[in-house]
């Protein structure tokens, strides 16, 4: 016997585990059903045959007598067989060990639980990774949760065949012997196991987290199944619980009772979070005076989650004594102001709405929007806190009242009168690991619905890119959107097993910033970034490299995340290419040009600035960069003249380059971490040109420029650190200006391309754009200006005179006209 | 060999930890009328009004008022005490039927494997006779 089939056989539990491989659960369920349904038929079958054979046999009764005898013994055979399975049904759950609950029906200590004993059950020659991967009710279960293919196992298992001395799993200083605790031991003990995750990207608090997951959904449905326990039992509210209180009438037109919602009354085993604030809002609530508990968080589900926990524990009567048979009543604010009119209905409402609540005597009375409710007031020239006063001093009566953050701290927190008679409970964004924790039990129904499966690297994606790419709203609420989000998603495209790729696929599509695994095309074009930019980028190999190696840390996930996804300062001579790069890197990074926004710097100079762009309370206007970056999260953002803007503008950008956000006029967060930031400036122009007269390379310099820009005072030091790098931009040579000359010429050919007409560029027609256009000023700008007053005039003048059209080339000499200037001649072949 | 197995893991089960966990399953259901029919509660506030359906008593003195609001809360508090002697013998009884059937439900339990074998046992009986 090995040592694994010994440590089994001395629990009480090894007999139910031997009828659960044998005759399991499932298969009892049937023979109960079909039994049950047999024995009903029985009598129905005796009294139609009783029927049929006295109009038809010459001898009833005989005939009759030997079909009840035998059916009264096929009920009997039935009958035995359906008590046996319930017998075996009952028998099941009295020895089914939760591993969540850590407690049988007897509450006595086991040596391990039953998801435990199943994988050990399966194991071969005391190899416990065996018993992992061949127990289909539970280990495969987490190795398809994990996102390992069944071909993996069935390699890995293979392998286990040509181990001889399998680690030895001490169960001696394990109490109790979970699942955890074997996985644990597979994952630190068989390295093929290990490094298996690994390749997948998993570790060991990935293993903890899969295995809790697939547990508590086995566990779960055990669980429920149990009717008789005395928790269950509780839930059903008693008959004459509410004839000693009074009634509720106007409140409960504005009113619901949490007790019938669907998040109170679920089954799950245990609160999965927020266990903090409920048990702060369950003791000052319990108080004997001042009951006042006001809960503020950010605009979401999260304050209703406290709520509704608190709503369960009274259901369960595992709250307090005090608030055991206590009725919840949500007061819909919305509602309520919706059917007000004046002044006095208003006030008279409240007052018989506070007085319901407080004489019925068994009212919670939890108001979903109180700062509503005091705007409400205001408008009518009213001070709630004077109407509501006797209620909150009141000792006999709870009252909950849910605020969002910003509204808290504008609205309540200077009112000292309201303060003293509440107690504040703040409610803590919840940390990633508790937010999988809920969408792994959330992606449980959504499962049910859609007849999919999510992975755990899949719910963890979810959970992180909640986080990093939505950045408005609470955290948990909108992994659980995303989560509704893929389900359907998934279905369309025939996605039956979502993993981590398939969720970065399509938040990459809704967010336009490509998440998804590198495939062989995009590793090309990756790694030749430099040869791809540089074909648009014409002299500016510096800021090819550094935009180059941004996009590349970005894609290969190793950015830092609390930081904007790139931030780059370019500075030097104007129409050198500095905005060129910044679309590039628009088109290259996000695939469209278009996801280029722009503010020009040099309109923010004065001390309304800030205003303009973060919004202001005073004017109640919004802002020009939050409303900007709220309606589009993902994408560049040019800040052309950077260094004009005003000093406390530039302190603004100091916090978001270095935090990734702000806050707007409102004390709203506003994300600007899926953002590249591209600041330019003309600073060190100057320099750069003296430097360029006297023939030396501004290159060679650009210490000093970047000394010289700090030193005027242009740009702060602490600012120009903050960015990932200051580039300089070099004035164009000659032969810079001819292949940018090139390149605008090409793009006219291509649009004449597309009506079937051919521009023929020669080094004649390139010279004339690059002497007639280039200005040191304005660097390479006004030859486009150029192409636009002599090629393209010429084209438009002749295809409507209807001298160019499809099919034919144009070409073009340099002449001199009239005025002895320089200027080109069309000619159409 | 496993089926022996599964019997006799069963067998100690049933008349072994079985017993006092029918004991306490009983408990529950017994826990559970008692709460379902508020006997606690109805015994507290016996007395008092239906519903919280009371009238206030005017402020001034007035003879006819102030029979009127004592004779309305009179009836109000006869109602709730009629509604609730009601439920309490409901409760009651449902109480004291649930208790006296344990022994009975006790027996039964001891004697349920043979009622299993007498059950299959006659049926195959009369099915091949």
């Amino acid at each position: 016997m090995t040592n694994t089939e010994s440590f089994l056989k001395k629990s009480n539990l090894y007999p139910a585990l031997i009828l659960e491989g044998f005759f399991s659960s499932k298969k009892r369920g049937r023979i109960i059903k079909i039994t049950k349904y047999l024995i009903y038929a029985i009598p129905v079958i005796i009294i139609l045959s009783i029927i049929f054979s006295s109009y038809t046999s010459s001898d009833p009764s005989g005939s009759n007598n030997f079909l009840i005898t035998k059916m009264i013994g096929l009920a009997m055979v039935l009958g035995g067989l359906y008590i046996m399975m319930e017998m075996f049904e009952t028998y099941f759950f009295a020895r089914y060990y939760f591993e969540h609950i850590s407690k049988n029906k007897y509450g006595e200590e086991e040596k391990y639980t039953f998801s435990a004993g199943r994988i050990l059950r399966r194991v071969e020659n005391d190899n416990l990774l065996t018993g992992l991967l061949k127990s289909q009710s539970i280990g495969l279960k987490i190795v398809d949760r994990l996102g390992i293919s069944r071909e993996e196992s069935a390699i890995l298992l293979s392998k286990q065949a040509e181990l001889k001395n399998p680690p030895f799993f001490d169960t001696k200083d394990i109490p109790l012997v979970k699942v955890s605790n074997i996985t644990t031991f597979i994952y630190n003990n068989y390295p093929d196991f290990k490094n298996l995750l690994t390749n997948h990207g998993l570790g060991q608090k990935d293993l903890d987290a899969t295995v809790s997951w697939v547990v508590y959904n086995i566990e779960d449905k055990e669980y429920n199944r149990m009717w008789w326990t005395k928790d269950k039992l509780s839930r059903i509210p008693g008959v004459a619980s509410d004839w000693s209180f009074g009634r509720t009438y106007l409140l409960n037109k504005f009113s619901r009772n949490l007790l019938n919602d669907k998040e109170v009354n679920s089954n799950a085993i245990s609160f999965s979070s927020r266990t903090r604030e409920l048990e702060q809002v369950q003791s000052i609530t319990t108080r004997s005076s001042g009951a006042n508990v006001i809960l503020v968080g950010l605009p979401g589900q999260e304050k209703m989650e406290v709520i509704w926990n608190l709503c369960r524990k009274i259901k369960d009567r595992t709250a307090t004594k005090t608030l055991i048979g206590k009725k919840p009543l949500l007061f819909l604010t919305s509602n309520f102001t919706s059917t007000i009119n004046n002044k006095n209905d208003f006030e008279n409402k409240l007052i018989t709405i506070f007085d319901e609540a407080l004489s019925a005597g068994d009212v919670i009375l939890i108001i979903d929007n109180l700062p509503k409710l005091i705007l409400q007031a205001k408008q009518f020239e009213l001070k709630l806190y004077e109407i509501i006063e006797p209620y909150l001093a009141s000792t006999q009566d709870q009252i909950i009242a849910l605020a969002d953050m910003d509204y808290f701290h504008t609205l309540i927190e200077s009112d000292q009168a309201m303060m003293s008679r509440f107690e504040v409970v703040l409610t803590k964004p919840l940390m990633l690991d508790e937010i999988v924790n809920i969408i792994t039990r959330e992606s449980l129904v959504v499962e049910k619905i859609y007849e999919i499966t999510y992975t755990y690297p899949a719910i963890l994606e979810i959970a992180k890119s909640a986080e990093y790419y939505f950045p408005d709203g609470v955290s948990s609420d909108k992994a659980q959107d995303l989560l509704t989000e893929i389900s359907p998603w998934a279905v369309q495209n025939g996605i039956q097993i979502i993993g981590k790729d398939e969720v970065l696929n399509y938040v990459g599509g809704k967010t336009n910033i490509p998440m998804s695994s590198i495939s062989a095309d995009e590793k090309d074009k990756l790694l030749n970034l430099e040869n791809l930019l540089m074909k648009r980028i014409i002299a500016q190999k510096e800021a090819v490299f550094a935009i180059s190696n941004a996009i590349r840390r970005n894609r290969a996930g190793i950015r830092n995340e609390k930081r904007p996804l790139g931030s780059f300062l370019f500075f030097g001579p104007t129409g050198v290419g500095k905005t060129e790069t910044a679309k590039a890197l628009a088109e290259v990074f996000f695939g469209d040009e278009k996801l280029l926004m722009r503010l020009d710097m040099s309109e923010y100079q004065n001390k309304e600035a800030l205003n303009r762009l973060i919004g202001s309370q005073e004017t109640d206007t919004q802002g020009i960069l939050s409303n900007m970056l709220r309606e589009h999260p993902y994408g560049v953002l040019l800040l052309d003249e950077f260094e004009k803007t005003d000093p406390g503008v530039l302190n603004l950008f100091l916090q978001i380059i270095d935090e990734g956000y702000f806050s707007d006029a409102y004390g709203k967060k506003v994300m600007a971490r899926n953002i590249m930031f591209i600041a330019t400036s003309n600073a060190g122009a100057e320099k750069i040109f003296e430097l360029v007269s006297a023939g030396k390379n501004p290159k060679d310099y650009e210490t000093e420029i970047i000394a010289g820009i700090v030193k005027d005072g242009t740009l702060r030091p602490e600012l120009l650190n903050r960015f990932d790098s200051a580039i300089l931009f070099q004035p164009l040579t000659k032969e810079n200006l001819s292949e940018i000359a090139s390149l605008m010429l090409k793009k006219v050919a291509k649009k004449l391309g597309e009506k079937g007409m051919v521009l023929s560029i020669d080094k004649e027609l390139i010279n004339f754009i690059v002497q007639g256009g280039y200005n040191q000023t304005f660097g390479a700008r006004p030859m486009n200006r150029l192409i636009q007053d002599t090629v393209e005039k010429h084209i438009a003048d002749l295809v409507i005179r209807g001298t160019l059209t499809a099919g034919q080339t144009i070409s073009f000499k340099v002449i001199t006209n009239n005025s002895g200037k320089n200027d080109l001649e069309p000619a159409v072949v | 060999m496993r089926i022996i197995l599964i019997i006799l893991g069963y067998l100690k089960w049933h008349y072994g930890q079985a017993i006092p966990a029918l004991w306490n399953t009983w408990k529950n259901f017994l826990y559970f009328i008692y709460e379902y029919f508020s006997i606690k509660l109805l015994f507290k506030n016996f007395f008092d009004s239906w519903k919280r359906m009371t009238n206030n008593y005017p402020q001034s003195f007035n003879l006819k008022e102030y029979l009127f609001v004592f004779i309305a809360n009179m009836i109000t508090r006869a109602v709730g005490m009629i509604m609730r002697t009601f439920l309490i013998i409901v409760g009651l009884t449902c109480y004291i039927l649930l208790a006296l059937a344990l022994p009975f439900a006790l027996v039964t339990w001891l004697l349920l494997p043979f009622i299993i074998i007498a059950l299959i046992g006659t049926g195959l009986f009369l099915l091949i006779k």
